[in-house]
């Protein structure tokens, strides 16, 4: 049965009032995926928010400050706000408002630290002897030494991980497009994002056309800067290899719990990955805008 | 807007910490019991949900919805992923305290006065619509029925379960934007 237009978009809505109501599996977001390209769906078209509407509109007790509702317990209220504080107020008197210092200040303190001062400093080195550490010992138990790239007819499962990903939204999901800072040969053609999520601790690096790798002669490293570290002390994001041009997908193994991801950096190093980059080259960037 | 214990929250000030709590509680559990079948599920979600939203704070534009709107938004993920992750299905029955609470937000005018602006307006605009697109609406928003689930308590065949639900939430989408209650961009 032929599908038209008409019936492909409403199709398309049914599935974004799914994914606001209660969530899609793989499958269905690789669907929505498509139907969104293909429509254009903007923001607005999206249901969250007007169910969100909804859910406030539904519930008579939201403005009714100072006033616990029947159930809730006082000490489930006293835990809560315990552990705000690991939250809220953890930053410095300088980021107390950070709408207004992310952008100019963090994105030019971010770059700099990679590519004019940052990673060259004995706490650095110990920092990273410890990243090798536990990069050599991940390599060793998996008999590998980097994580090897999976492309989309290879291994469709880490498309749907990507996909299932994508549809959890855990509220802080970061999909940050990548750049270019250096003009490097490798990346000059590329493109692809970053999705990330500090709750799950999981995310995918996406690439499209960059450029094909000789792991005997050099493999890709990943870089996560993370807000509750010094942007000195990146934390190996693991490495990997490109064996084909076109759509690659590989998953992140960051080597240390991230609090913040702020910023990932790929750099092309010697086989098996460094403990300190020199910063040769630097491929591909991504600054997460708050 | 001076008022705004998130973005009171966003600048790390901890005092509006339990402001906030006392103030959005109720909605997070009510949300949350939608969601979980039993007490403690509730509350582990409602946990959950609070860290969610220290996280986010910062993300919250007051140009582009209310605090009880977004608020509700991150719950309403959490508790999906929360879901998902529990391999659990919402339950399948609407739970008698949270139906009473909706009723009275709906009819009682003194409850509205307390609700925000666009919440009273998405109200009337439910009032407003068909029967069956009403009925479908609460169902699968308000008592987290599944699609089949309200089929079979409709009567009615799947198909027109989804419709029913697309066309009633394009309907009040549109409606809320015309009334300037979405402010994405200000291109409305």
């Amino acid at each position: 049965m032929s599908k038209t237009p008409e019936s492909r978009r409403e199709r398309c809505d049914d599935l974004l009032v799914q994914l606001a109501l209660y969530g899609l599996d793989a499958t269905e977001q690789l669907e929505l995926d498509e139907l969104i390209q293909q429509f254009d769906v903007s923001e607005d078209e999206r249901f969250e928010q007007v169910i969100g509407v909804l859910d406030s509109a539904f519930d008579a007790k939201v403005n009714q400050a100072d006033n616990l509702p029947d159930g809730f317990p006082v000490q489930l209220r006293d835990k809560i706000i315990q552990e705000a504080s690991q939250y809220v107020g953890s930053t410095s008197s300088a980021d107390a408002c950070p709408e207004a210092s992310v952008s100019a200040t963090d994105l030019r303190r971010s770059h700099d630290s990679v590519s004019d001062s940052g990673w060259s400093t004995r706490e650095i080195m110990l920092a990273f002897v410890t990243a090798a550490s536990l990069l050599i010992a991940v390599a060793s138990f998996s008999g590998s030494r980097g994580l090897k790239p999976v492309n989309r007819l290879d291994a469709p499962s880490i498309e749907a991980q990507l996909a299932q990903l994508r549809a959890n939204r855990s509220g802080d999901l970061r999909v940050v497009p990548w750049s270019n800072p250096t003009n490097d040969a490798a990346s000059i053609d590329a493109a692809g994002e970053i999705v990330w999520s500090d709750l799950e601790q999981r995310g995918f690096m996406v690439f499209d056309d960059l450029e094909v790798n000789d792991p005997t002669i050099q493999q890709y490293q990943l870089w996560i800067f993370d807000k509750a570290r010094d942007d000195a002390l990146p934390v190996d994001g693991g490495i990997f290899d490109i064996a084909e041009r076109g759509r690659v997908i590989v998953p992140i193994t960051a080597k240390l719990p991230i609090t913040e991801a702020t910023m990932f950096a790929v750099t092309i190093e010697q086989p098996g990955g460094v403990v300190q980059s020199k910063r040769e080259r630097l491929p591909l960037l991504a600054k997460v805008i708050p | 807007m001076p008022d705004s214990v998130l973005e009171k929250i966003a600048s790390g000030d901890k005092s509006a910490v339990a402001d906030c709590v006392d103030r959005y509680s109720g909605l997070v559990w009510s949300l949350a019991r939608r969601f979980t079948s039993c007490d403690a599920d509730t509350e582990d979600a409602v946990q959950e949900i609070f860290i969610s939203l220290w996280k986010s704070a910062k993300r919250f534009d007051a140009t582009k919805s209310s605090e009880p709107t977004f608020i509700s938004m991150i719950a309403r993920r959490r508790l999906i992923d929360w879901n998902r992750q529990r391999q659990r299905t919402v339950s399948s029955d609407p739970l008698q305290a949270t139906d009473a609470i909706g009723e009275s937000a709906v009819n009682d005018p003194a409850v509205n006065l307390e609700i925000s602006d666009e919440a009273s307006k998405a109200t009337r605009l439910i009032a407003s619509l068909p029967n069956e697109q009403q009925e479908a609406i609460k169902l699968s928003v308000y008592n987290g029925l599944t699609h089949p689930q309200i089929a079979a308590r409709m009567n009615l065949p799947l198909g027109t379960i989804k419709t029913h639900i697309r066309r009633g939430l394009v309907r009040v989408r549109e409606t809320l934007a015309k009334n300037v209650v979405f402010k994405q961009g200000g291109n409305h």
